[in-house]
């Protein structure tokens, strides 16, 4: 197992976000965590990213207790794409994506070539060599998400966390990067992601668990299996159509009305 | 590259040709003996140096600052440094205590103090930003509080020292100076990645494997030192610590790599050729240094900031 979460809570301000979450998730998978705002999904993230810790429960990474890895070492394993995207400062792409080699620097913080050939690697399977010089600040919303999963990427990671990637995207953003993520499960990495899209995580991640009141409500590979329980409906607490596209026979579902 | 190369020479340029400049334009010839030489490196060198190496140091400071409260208004007096000086300086001054440099003395202990008060408040309310920002009201109401209590020679002499000045220059003090900002600039150097991380947010960083908490108590314990060293002596000389670094920013880009040579040596350059100016426009009398940052520093800010529009701020 790849990551394991055992009876994991997490508490803040009196309110008990999370309630005894257990999940196992194995190698090479995409796992897509859906549910409700304030269901507790990007707590979840940053309690195996070990940016929070756990109130009560524990957390094992390759079976080893997550507390008792060193901040650089995790580094080395898991990396994160937040949600909110680094428009603040004037680094550019490649300055951007040094910053991911951090936990690999000696004291003087020089580059190594094993360095540079990974940010080379990231740059070009999500095809922003071009920007490499560009000011991150200057980006399109589009790019700067290819950018910031170039840059996770870089950190040749084990396990790649997301917060919801492709938010704010066009559709063909969202599934150049959906595409990217399947190629990078395909590859043997961990993907986890967190997002508000049904559609697309049942389309393209391969292991899917709803949310629901800081619980699981349900960990299935099967998409057949959550649509004939109509798992998504009560995730939701509402009514979805099940549409299948004449051509292809692509799922939707509809909220209904 | 191109810009990082030009302020580079004009920076050193500055350096080297400020102390031949003053009342008599000294030529190479008369620094070797005689009176010329006495003036070259007696008055004119330790001043020249004293500027640069302030200005280098308030400029990395104000660097530090931004990146760490990912705030571009963050200045190296943001924390508090200077009105605790200030208001050291203006206790000494009350207490008109006869010994020479004493100003310096109570300024330096004033602001390490300050910076502890700082921290403590800082970190328990875990927002060193905002308890900085209550101790600057705090000691400026208390500054003005000593100077309507004490007498008019007094309060001239607070006032003086909180405009800022490098008048105080001799060959005895620049050598905790200069020992002060090398080393900053060295481990500012080695942290240059931390750096870049730490304008990426502290998850984003932490994330990427750096030590967040401990890394702050270095650059806060690093920033404190050096700032209480530069301001003890000089006064709060203003603007510097904030403008420079954006100016380096502006013409270097974000990356520590390159932003950190180049606000030293924007920051040092700048500070030396306003001291000069200062030194020359009004002779026999000087205009404050801190006066003259502001008037000439403020318009060129300006203007490179209404020219790079488009261009963010950290």
């Amino acid at each position: 197992m790849v990551l394991e979460l055992q009876g994991v809570c997490f508490e803040i301000g009196g309110r008990q976000t999370l309630k005894g979450v257990n999940l196992s998730v194995g190698g090479s998978c995409m796992l897509c965590v859906m549910g409700a705002s304030g269901a507790g999904k990007t707590t979840l993230l940053k309690l195996i990213d070990g940016l929070i810790k756990p109130s009560e429960g524990g957390i094992l990474l390759f079976g080893k207790e997550l507390a008792s890895y060193k901040r650089r070492e995790l580094a080395r394993i898991l990396s994160y794409v937040p949600q909110f995207a680094p428009f603040e400062t004037r680094l550019t792409t490649e300055e951007y994506l040094i910053t991911a080699r951090f936990a690999y620097m000696n004291l003087f913080g020089s580059l190594t070539k094993t360095d540079r050939d990974e940010i080379d690697k990231a740059l070009a399977l999500t095809g922003t060599e071009g920007l490499r010089d560009r000011d991150i600040s200057t980006l399109s919303g589009g790019e700067m998400r290819r950018v910031m999963l170039a840059s996770a990427l870089a950190q040749s990671p084990q396990v790649i966390l997301l917060d919801e990637p492709t938010v704010y995207l066009d559709p063909k953003g969202a599934v150049e990067i959906l595409l990217l993520l399947q190629r990078i499960y395909q590859s043997g990495i961990t993907v986890i992601m967190v997002t508000h899209d049904v559609n697309q995580a049942l389309l393209f991640g391969s292991d899917f668990a709803g949310f629901k009141n800081g619980a699981i409500f349900f960990h299935e590979s099967s998409v057949k299996y959550i649509l004939d329980n109509e798992l998504i409906d009560t995730l939701f607490d509402m009514r979805f159509h099940k549409v299948y596209h004449p051509a292809d026979q692509t799922l939707q579902l509809v909220p209904a009305k | 590259m191109r810009n990082a190369f030009i302020i580079s020479a004009v920076s050193l340029g500055i350096l080297i040709i400020a102390p031949f400049l003053g009342k008599d334009i000294l030529a190479p010839s008369e620094i070797l003996s005689g009176a010329g030489g006495e003036i070259f490196w007696r008055i004119r060198v330790p001043r020249v140096l004293l500027s640069y190496l302030a200005g280098a140091a308030l400029s990395l400071c104000g660097m530090i600052f931004q990146a760490l409260f990912r705030n571009p208004l963050a200045t190296p007096y943001t924390l508090g440094v200077a009105s605790g000086a200030s208001l050291g300086a203006a206790i000494f001054f009350v207490l008109s205590v006869p010994f020479a440099g004493g100003a310096s003395v109570f300024a330096f202990i004033g602001a390490i103090l300050t910076m502890l008060l700082v921290y403590a408040a800082g970190n328990f309310g875990n927002s060193l930003l905002l308890a900085g920002v209550a101790v600057n009201f705090t000691f400026s109401s208390l500054i003005i509080f000593i100077q309507y209590i004490s007498s008019y020679a007094s309060t001239l002499m607070v006032i003086r020292f909180m405009i800022g000045g490098l008048e105080t220059a001799s060959a005895e003090i620049l050598p905790p100076v200069l020992i002060a900002v090398v080393a900053t600039f060295i481990i500012t150097l080695f942290l240059r990645r931390h750096l870049d991380l730490l304008t990426l947010g502290e998850s984003t960083a932490q994330s990427r494997g750096a030590d967040v908490g401990k890394l702050k108590i270095t650059l806060f314990i690093m920033t404190s030192l050096v700032l209480a060293t530069v301001v003890s002596i000089t006064g709060p000389i203003g603007f510097v610590g904030m403008m420079a670094p954006h100016m380096a920013r502006i013409l270097v880009g974000s990356s520590h790599q390159r932003l950190a040579p180049v606000a030293f040596l924007f920051g040092g350059g700048f500070l030396t050729l306003c001291d000069t100016a200062a030194r020359i426009i009004i002779f026999p009398a000087e205009i404050p240094v801190g006066v003259l940052t502001s008037i000439l520093g403020g318009p060129f800010f300006i203007f490179l900031l209404a020219k790079n529009r488009r261009k963010t701020v950290l």
